[in-house]
């Protein structure tokens, strides 16, 4: 039967690609172990493999190490929120208006291709070397790029259907409920994705440029003192906690899209 | 699909009276006789237009014409010249810039209660499923969640779709999502049902079976119908009254009655003699009509 023979060959595609990977990432760990331990040169400034783990788990058990991941959490999770509401209450006040709508659209436009990551300074000079300064600068992206995602959303509304919904009798609050929400939550969410990673990217590089705790604190002091592991190791607990939190709006979405096709 | 509504046997139509005639231009005097009927739907001198790249530009003028209650009205015109402006006239979705448009003897100014719109594209909510689609009006209407569904459920057996109450949009084929639209308008019971060439996407065995039955659903409550087409013989097929608009800027051409007898078995009836006579007769006004847009393009 053709598509037990197709799923067979899926299957084995899909071992493939998997020996692909684990292939590709042993390699490439193999490259880096043998990299650091070519000379002392070498060890300092790619470290290895083998020390970035060690590191790892020296600070698994260093309550100071918590504290500095705990400042990068706090920052970028509060941030996040900060920057989710302020786009929501920004979205609730132009979607209802065409012509707010229209008068602002090449301002949100400009805004949105600024290379806002480069205003990081701008807020350690206005709000110092605080926590405070860390989310405002988190905020400020994080609303634009969820403002952004949630217009576009808006503007993809079939008319027609807002137009046979508002014939079957629906009010302003229905349309709301049973057309705007549900037809806007797969830009919410993708965004809500996107600028998770750019939470945890401005609360480090806000560290980075101004501040005395956090993982951006410790990897700019380890440049300093010439640490490539603990640069790297910090990197990597980044990394985990963008793709958990990422995880995690994907199984919260996942039920939300029973009704679509693909 | 099951067509449970459709009678099956014979066709039934004859023809009582050969009653086709052409009143050129505004067609007022159609609707009049004696038959003391209460006036449905009146468009006066309407006119509407749109700001396009080229100034404005003209779709429809000068149209007049009057539905009585429980009068099925078909209307058709070549592509482009008006149709669907028309029935967004008469729904309250826009406003002429001329004229005036009556609906139960109220000028319409906005989305009316007890009007209900059938769509060309499909319009269903995709993330709904069927039933919820069908009993979404009544609650909009003030109904319970309980009676709603109960509503609905009645109505999606009555339109053959009994299996599918859970089935997504997205799941169900074209013709399905037309009876779904159509349960979800009829639900409510509109006194003025308007549809913008509902079938036209459908092929044509299905388009056939779902004419018969919308005969019968609108046989239930009588509903003033407007019925936009582009296809003469499902134009003349359901109507008791049929309007030919002539090519952009769209007027009402003539105005023709059809005095077919119902019920009636559309399947059988496009062999019927009287059915053909009114066919060529409407055809020849609409021909000339059809070429003029042909070479508009
Ligand atoms: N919203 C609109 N803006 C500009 N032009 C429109 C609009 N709606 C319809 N038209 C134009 O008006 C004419 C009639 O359109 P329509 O009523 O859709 O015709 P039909 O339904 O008979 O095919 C067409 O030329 C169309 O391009
Ligand atoms: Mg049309």
């Amino acid at each position: 039967m053709p598509e037990v023979v197709a799923s067979n060959a899926e299957r084995s595609r899909n071992i493939t690609v998997l020996a692909w990977r684990i292939g590709l990432t042993v390699g490439f760990l193999a490259a880096w172990q043998y990299m650091g331990s070519k000379s002392d040169f070498w060890k300092l400034i790619v470290s290895s493999p083998q020390q970035v783990i060690l590191k790892c788990f020296q600070w698994v058990q260093d309550p100071v190490w918590w504290g500095h991941v705990g400042t990068t959490l706090e920052e970028a999770i509060l941030g996040y929120l900060l920057g989710v509401v302020v786009a929501l209450v920004l979205v609730a006040i132009l979607a209802p208006s065409p012509w707010i709508s229209r008068f602002m659209s090449p301002f949100l436009a400009a805004m949105n291709a600024l290379p806002k990551i480069a205003l990081a300074p701008l807020f350690i000079f206005w709000f110092g070397t605080t926590l405070q300064s860390k989310v405002y600068f988190v905020a400020s992206l994080i609303s634009f790029i969820v403002l952004y995602g949630v217009l576009t959303g808006i503007r993809t509304i079939d008319p027609i259907m807002l137009a046979n919904t508002r014939l079957h009798g629906a009010s302003k609050w229905d349309l709301v409920l049973h057309v705007y929400i549900p037809a806007i939550i797969t830009w919410l969410f993708s965004s809500l994705r996107l600028s998770w990673a750019w939470a945890l990217l401005a609360a480090v590089v806000g560290e980075y440029l101004g501040s005395i705790k956090g993982l951006g604190f410790l990897i700019a002091s380890a440049e300093q003192s010439l640490q490539a592991d603990i640069v790297i190791a910090g990197i990597l607990v980044v990394a985990i906690a963008a793709v958990a939190f990422d995880r995690l709006l994907v199984y919260v979405e996942r039920p939300m899209n029973k009704w679509r096709a693909f | 699909m099951s067509v449970n509504l459709s009678l099956g046997g014979p066709a039934q139509a004859s023809v009582t009276e050969q009653g086709e005639r052409a009143t050129t231009g505004q067609g007022q005097d159609s609707g009049k006789p004696a038959t003391s009927a209460a006036i449905a739907i009146r468009l006066t001198n309407v006119k509407r237009m749109f700001s396009g790249a080229r100034g404005k530009f003209t779709a429809i003028e000068n149209v007049s014409f009057e539905a009585r209650q429980g009068e099925f009205l078909t209307v058709v015109g070549p592509s482009g010249c008006g149709k669907s402006t028309l029935l967004t006239l008469i729904s309250g979705l826009s406003q002429p810039d001329q004229g005036t448009v009556e609906v139960l003897g109220k000028q319409v100014n906005g989305i009316q209660k007890d009007v209900g719109f059938i769509f060309q594209r499909d319009a269903l909510l995709p993330w709904r499923t069927a039933l919820q689609n069908v009993a979404l009006p009544l609650r909009f209407r003030g109904k319970s969640k309980h009676e709603a569904e109960e509503l609905a459920r009645s109505w999606l057996a009555r339109v053959g779709l009994k299996r599918f109450e859970a089935s997504y949009p997205h799941q169900l084929s074209g013709g399905m999502r037309k009876r779904v639209s159509i349960a979800a308008t009829l639900s409510y019971e509109p006194r003025v049902l308007l549809m913008d060439e509902p079938f036209s996407a459908l092929d044509v065995e299905t388009r056939t079976l779902m004419e018969n039955d919308l005969l019968h659903l609108w046989d239930v409550n009588k509903p003033t119908v407007v019925f936009i087409t582009h296809d003469l013989q499902e134009a003349i097929g359901l109507a008791d009254r049929v309007l030919v608009m002539t090519a952009s800027p769209g007027r009402i051409l003539g105005d023709y009655r059809v005095d077919l007898m119902r019920p009636r078995e559309l399947t059988e009836l496009r062999f019927d003699e009287k059915f053909v006579a009114i066919q060529h007769s409407i055809w020849e006004h609409l021909r000339a009509e059809v070429l003029r847009a042909y070479e508009q393009q």
